[in-house]
C-alpha cells in the first residue's frame, strides 16, 4: 500500500545526521525499553539545521492539509512505545496556541498529522463515498499515495469518519499497519497516521490450522479449569501482529517492535463467563506455536 | 467558565467541610484525590482461561498519570475494588479511572438501563456499579479527569458522564466548561487497543499537551482493530491539572 509513497527527502547532510541520531536512539532503546507508568517519548538533541528543515517541512505538510498556523516549533523525540524516532512539529497560531501537529520520520515523510480542536459541522455532512474521496485528497496532499480498497467507518472520536487503507502481505492482514485518515463529519481533515513496521521472516513451515486450534484449546483449558467450557473457538486466522508477551510468558510493556506471523485463535465467551468478558484471542507463532501473547474484549 | 458551573467550584470545599464535621474518613485527607479502580480478577485464571498481562500495565500507567497531574492517586484492585468501596470513595474523588467490563446494564429496580461497570471483588461473581449509584454519592460535585476504560462508556447514550457532573458537550474555543474531561470507549474494544490509546493519551498529558490534544494524538495509534473508537466530553484546552481552575493558557 505504501510502497509507492512519495517520499520528500531532506538534504543529504540532514539525512546523514538523522541516520546517526537514529542509530544511537535505536541502540539506547533496546537497552532501555519502555516501562508502563513512564513517558513513552523522550527528547533527542536536534541540530539547528535539522530543526529548521523539519519546521519548514512540517509547515509545508500542514499547509497542504489546510491546517497550518503562523509559526512552528519542533522537538525530536524517541518514542519507545511506537519504536520510532521522529520530529514532532507543532504549529501555533498568532497567539501562540497550538493548532496542529505533525510527526515526520527522519527521512521527512509524514508519520502523523493532526488538526487540533473540535470542528462544529457548519456545512453539509459527507457520506461514506464522499469521505473516501476527501481522505484520498488529504493523503495526496501529505505526499502519500493510498492503494487498494479503503475501509470507511463512522467514528465519534474522529468527529465523523475514519478511512483506512490497511496493509496486507499477500492475503494476510498486518494488524495496525497502513494508512488511516480521520475526518470531521463535513469531510474536513482531522488526522492522519501511517504505520509500516518491520516484519520477521516468514517461518519455513506454517503450522496446520487444526493443530493450532488444538494447541490453543489445550492452553485455555489448562488455565480456565471448570470455566473452560464457556469459551468456544470462533475463528482461527493468520495475521501479522506485534507480540505483547515473550516466549517465556513474561509481559512486554510496549507491543514488540517486529511483527510476527501468527495464528490468531479467537474464543467467544458464553454462560456466566460472558458476564465478565466477551471475546478472547490467543496468539501463537505460526511456525512453532509458541505464545506471542493475546487479547481480550471485556 | 460558564455561569451555570460556578456553584460547582464552591461545592467541593463545602462538601469537604461537611465531611470534616461529620468525621473524616482516611481517604478524604489527600488533596485532589484520584482513585484508580482496576478489575484484574475477571480477566485472569480461574475467571478467564487466559492470563491478561495488559490490565496491570493500565493500572500502573493510570496511577502514574494522575500523580503527574497533581492528584493524590491510589490504585485499587481485587477485594479493594468493590462496589461498596468505590461508592464510599467517590464523593472525595477529583479524578477517577476505572478499567473493567462495562455495558449499558438493565437495572431491575428502576426498570431502565444505565451505563455501568463491574467491580473486581477478588472473585468471579462481580456486582455492577451503575452510573446512578455514583451520581447519588457525588451529588453534582466537580470532577477533573474521568477515564472510564470499559466498553460502551462513551456510547452516544452513555449515562456515565452525568454521574460525574460532566455534560455531554465538547467545549472548545470560547465554549469553556470547567476543569473537566471525560474519556471512554465506544462500543466493544480490545484491551490491546485500549492500552495503546491510553499510553498515547497519558504521554500527551505528560508532555504538556491539553486533554483534547492528547485525545486527538491518542486516536492516531496503530490499533489492531479497524473499528477502534473512543469519545470525550469536557474542555478540550484544559491541561488536566488537578483541582479547580487556576489558568487556562490556551483558552480564548
Amino acid at each position: 500500500m505504501i510502497s509507492t509513497i512519495l517520499r520528500r527527502r531532506l538534504t543529504l547532510g540532514g539525512l546523514a545526521v538523522a541516520a546517526l541520531v537514529a542509530i544511537g536512539a535505536s541502540t539506547s532503546q533496546a537497552a532501555d525499553p519502555f516501562v508502563a507508568g513512564g513517558r513513552s517519548t523522550r527528547h533527542v538533541d536536534l541540530p539547528t539545521r535539522g530543526a529548521d528543515a523539519a519546521k519548514a517541512r512540517g509547515h509545508a505538510v500542514l499547509t497542504a492539509l489546510g491546517v497550518a498556523g503562523a509559526r512552528e516549533t519542533v522537538e525530536r523525540l524517541n518514542d519507545r512505545f511506537d519504536h520510532r524516532t521522529y520530529d514532532e512539529v507543532t504549529s501555533l497560531d498568532s497567539r501562540g496556541r497550538p493548532v496542529a501537529i505533525t510527526r515526520l520520520d527522519l527521512d521527512g515523510s509524514v508519520g502523523m498529522a493532526v488538526a487540533l480542536g473540535w470542528h462544529r459541522v457548519g456545512g453539509a455532512a459527507v457520506d461514506g463515498p464522499g469521505a473516501v474521496a476527501r481522505a484520498n485528497a488529504s493523503a495526496r496532499a501529505a505526499g502519500l499515495s493510498p492503494h487498494g480498497r479503503p475501509d470507511v467507518r463512522a467514528s465519534a472520536g474522529a468527529g465523523g469518519w475514519v478511512v483506512s487503507w490497511p496493509r496486507f502481505v499477500g492475503d494476510v492482514p498486518v494488524r495496525g499497519d497502513g494508512l488511516r485518515i480521520l475526518l470531521f463529519a463535513d469531510g474536513t481533515f482531522h488526522g492522519l497516521t501511517r504505520t509500516e513496521r518491520p516484519l520477521a521472516a516468514v517461518p519455513a513451515r506454517i503450522l496446520d490450522r487444526d493443530a493450532v486450534r488444538v494447541l490453543a484449546e489445550r492452553a485455555v483449558a489448562s488455565r480456565a479449569g471448570s470455566r473452560a467450557g464457556d469459551l468456544g473457538v470462533a475463528t482461527v486466522e493468520l495475521a501479522w501482529l506485534a507480540p505483547n508477551a515473550r516466549p517465556d510468558g513474561t509481559t512486554l510493556d510496549a507491543p514488540d517492535e517486529t511483527l510476527r506471523l501468527a495464528w490468531v485463535v479467537r474464543f467467544e465467551a458464553t454462560g456466566s463467563l460472558a458476564d465478565a468478558l466477551r471475546t478472547v484471542e490467543v496468539w501463537l507463532d505460526a511456525g512453532d506455536g509458541h505464545s506471542l501473547g493475546g487479547d481480550v474484549i471485556e | 467558565m460558564s455561569r451555570a458551573h460556578w456553584w460547582r467550584l464552591i461545592g467541593p470545599p463545602l462538601l469537604a467541610a461537611a465531611v470534616l464535621v461529620a468525621g473524616t474518613p482516611a481517604v478524604a485527607l489527600g488533596a485532589y484525590q484520584a482513585s484508580i479502580d482496576v478489575n484484574t480478577t475477571a480477566f485472569n485464571p480461574p475467571c478467564d482461561g487466559d492470563v491478561n498481562n495488559i490490565v496491570p500495565k493500565m493500572m500502573t500507567a493510570a496511577r502514574a498519570a494522575y500523580v503527574r497531574l497533581g492528584h493524590a492517586a491510589t490504585a485499587y484492585t481485587g477485594v479493594d475494588f468493590t462496589r461498596a468501596r468505590t461508592l464510599a470513595r467517590t464523593p472525595f474523588d477529583w479524578g477517577y479511572y476505572v478499567h473493567s467490563h462495562g455495558d449499558y446494564y438493565w437495572n431491575s429496580t428502576d426498570a431502565r438501563r444505565y451505563t455501568g461497570f463491574r467491580e473486581d471483588s477478588g472473585d468471579c461473581s462481580q456486582a455492577v456499579v451503575f452510573s446512578k449509584d455514583i451520581k447519588a454519592k457525588r451529588v453534582g460535585r466537580q470532577s477533573n479527569l474521568v477515564f472510564v476504560s470499559t466498553c460502551h462508556a462513551a456510547d452516544a447514550n452513555t449515562t456515565m458522564p452525568d454521574a460525574f457532573a460532566i455534560a455531554k458537550t465538547k467545549g472548545f474555543g470560547a465554549n469553556v466548561l470547567g476543569p473537566e474531561f471525560y474519556v471512554g470507549y465506544v462500543g466493544l474494544q480490545w484491551d490491546s487497543d485500549e492500552w495503546t490509546f491510553e499510553q498515547r493519551f497519558w504521554n500527551g498529558l505528560a508532555t504538556g499537551k491539553s486533554v483534547g490534544a492528547s485525545f486527538d494524538v491518542a486516536m492516531l495509534g496503530a490499533f489492531n482493530a479497524p473499528g477502534f473508537d473512543a469519545d470525550w466530553w469536557g474542555t478540550y484546552q484544559w491541561m488536566g491539572v488537578a483541582g479547580p481552575w487556576t489558568t487556562c493558557r490556551n483558552c480564548i
